[in-house]
């Protein structure tokens, strides 16, 4: 029974369900809440329709890693902001977040869906990283994003934007 | 089994569609908030990725603008200000920072029907020349002597860098009187180099500043001082403060990072062979010894003078002061770097010295003394 209580299913997109320790699985604030809105009804799976199981089976290994680091408050983000923006992606998280762009973007978007905070914040940091001295057109592959400009626009705000160029 | 290779061959069809271009406007308004402002070339490429791209950027990009001639050759020189001239009301009025680089008159000339006007602006930053105090360079064929970039602009806040002595040149070397009008703080980011000696009847008027409230002089601690020097700690104790007491009489001065030459014991021949515990105390002194020779002001004034300028440590500065509208994280971070490196190295030397039982000396320069003296 006890046993039983410290741990939660959680169903992914494609149907595949992860028996999780609580403790674990509580690193998601929408889980956590849905965990809570449960209550005590055993043995029902938590349905995360946006998350594959290949993206929560890595996801999972970060919340694990970081189960028992102090969760961060809920709505306290003025405060958390300048912290998060001096700090720097930890060791383990860095090596961790060394997958390729795709699953990259996958974790990032899980982890806006999840409300995991602190990993959105290292999946953000990565990809800040990679776009850093980058041209437009590299950081258009990367996301994949077509071009809208039509070219007199885009020279326009070439024009504009020249003082920026280093 | 089966099931497993099925739901993996699964997700990696769907990986095939790439989740970058999913990513919400608020993520990446996240990943942009993780690109420094002053990392301004990749926040231009940024914006030109697409209009979605550069309706989350624009702001960022926009609202601290640096300018000045690049490095990258002749061919270039005119491109920033040339550009400016295109700007939009929009880009105008986003604008709230802007940093300027010392140029030549032949970089910043606009035809006589264009100004810079940025409304909304609160920050000027000028970077001088280094050791110079200089930003605004007059070829000799040209009467142009204020830079026409900033004769529209009126910041609340002005920050000097590289600021040397010749601080007391600005406003012939650039600035409009203008320009000064609605200055509330004023911040020197100052070269732990040697200030230059004061001189008493510089030949050019101050800019007026009526809303002036309050003045910084930041010691920038990566520029490494070599604290033996004592050509360095003359400046300290004697130039700066009479330029900042001079000049500003009745507003609070603020000195930042006085640093490792203020843990340093110093030994002054001049002020009878008595040694100091550091720069601060040299300061005070100095400043004592200084108003009672100085004719031109008025009883009581060094009193009241003396409570007006303040000593604090970097550390200090950071916790009071809202220093992030003026300064960015990464160069805090630099700072704070130096800092630590620098109180090492002192800690090295003062053990040396023990050792040695050698005192450190201060050797006041007789030469820009009596040059002071003879000009009061």
């Amino acid at each position: 029974m006890s046993e039983k209580k410290q741990s939660v299913i959680l169903q992914t997109s494609d149907d595949e369900q992860f028996t999780v320790e609580k403790v674990v699985a509580e690193r998601s604030a929408m889980i956590k809440s849905m965990m809570e809105d449960l209550g005590d009804q055993e043995g029902q799976a938590i349905p995360l329709p946006n998350v594959s199981s290949s993206v929560l089976t890595k996801i999972l290994e970060y919340c694990d890693h970081h189960k028992n680091e102090p969760l961060p408050a809920p709505d306290a983000n003025d405060a958390d902001d300048s912290r998060r923006k001096t700090s720097e992606i930890g060791d383990w998280d860095a090596r961790w977040i060394q997958v390729d762009q795709e699953m990259l973007f996958e974790i990032i978007l899980a982890a806006n869906y999840l409300d995991i905070k602190p990993l959105l914040d290292v999946g953000c940091k990565t990809v800040a990283n990679m776009i850093k001295g980058k041209t437009p057109e590299e950081i258009r592959k990367l996301f994949n994003i077509t071009n809208d400009f039509t070219p007199e626009e885009e020279e326009q705000i070439r024009k504009e934007n020249e003082w920026a160029e280093e | 089994m089966l099931l497993e290779t099925f739901s993996q061959g699964k997700c990696a069809r769907r990986n095939q569609d790439n989740a970058g271009s999913h990513l919400p406007n608020e993520i990446l308004s996240q990943v942009l908030s993780d690109i420094s402002s002053e990392d301004s070339g990749t926040l231009a490429a940024f914006c030109m990725v697409s209009k979605r791209f550069n309706s989350i950027g624009h702001t960022k990009l926009w609202r601290k603008v640096k300018l000045g001639p690049t490095s990258t050759g002749a061919g270039n020189q005119d491109r920033n200000a040339d550009s400016m001239t295109r700007w939009n009301e929009d880009q105008r009025k986003t604008i709230k920072h802007l940093s300027v680089i010392h140029h030549t008159n032949d970089w910043c000339k606009l035809s006589h029907t264009r100004h810079l006007d940025l409304p909304n602006i609160e920050i000027l930053e000028i970077k001088m020349q280094d050791g110079f105090g200089n930003f605004h360079h007059v070829t000799e064929n040209s009467s142009n002597t204020l830079c026409p970039l900033m004769k529209q602009l009126r910041p609340k806040t002005m920050i000097i860098r590289n600021a040397t002595w010749l601080i007391v040149n600005l406003q012939c070397k650039g600035l409009a009187p203008r320009a000064w009008s609605e200055v509330e703080t004023l911040i020197f980011v100052a070269p732990y180099v040697n200030t230059g000696f004061y001189e008493r009847k510089y030949p050019y008027c101050h800019p007026t500043m009526p809303k002036l409230r309050r003045v910084f002089w930041i010691f920038d601690p990566t520029i490494e001082a070599n604290i033996e020097d004592t050509e360095f700690r003359d400046s300290i104790q004697y130039h700066l403060l009479s330029v900042l007491t001079l000049r500003y009489p009745n507003i609070p001065i603020t000195i930042v990072n006085v640093g490792p030459p203020n843990l340093y014991p110093v030994y002054s021949r001049f002020f009878g062979g008595r040694t100091f515990d550091g720069s601060e105390q040299i300061f005070r002194y100095w400043m004592d010894y200084f108003y009672q020779h100085e004719d031109d002001q008025p009883a009581g004034i060094e009193k009241k003078k003396q409570k007006l300028v303040r000593f604090i440590s970097l550390n200090r500065f950071l916790e009071e002061e809202r220093w992030k509208e003026w300064f960015e994280d990464k160069e805090i971070r630099i700072w704070k770097n130096s800092l630590a490196i620098q109180e090492n190295h002192y800690e090295k030397i003062q053990s040396a010295n023990l050792d040695r039982r050698r005192r450190p000396r201060l050797t006041l320069r007789r030469t820009h003394f009596a040059r002071y003296l003879s000009e009061t």
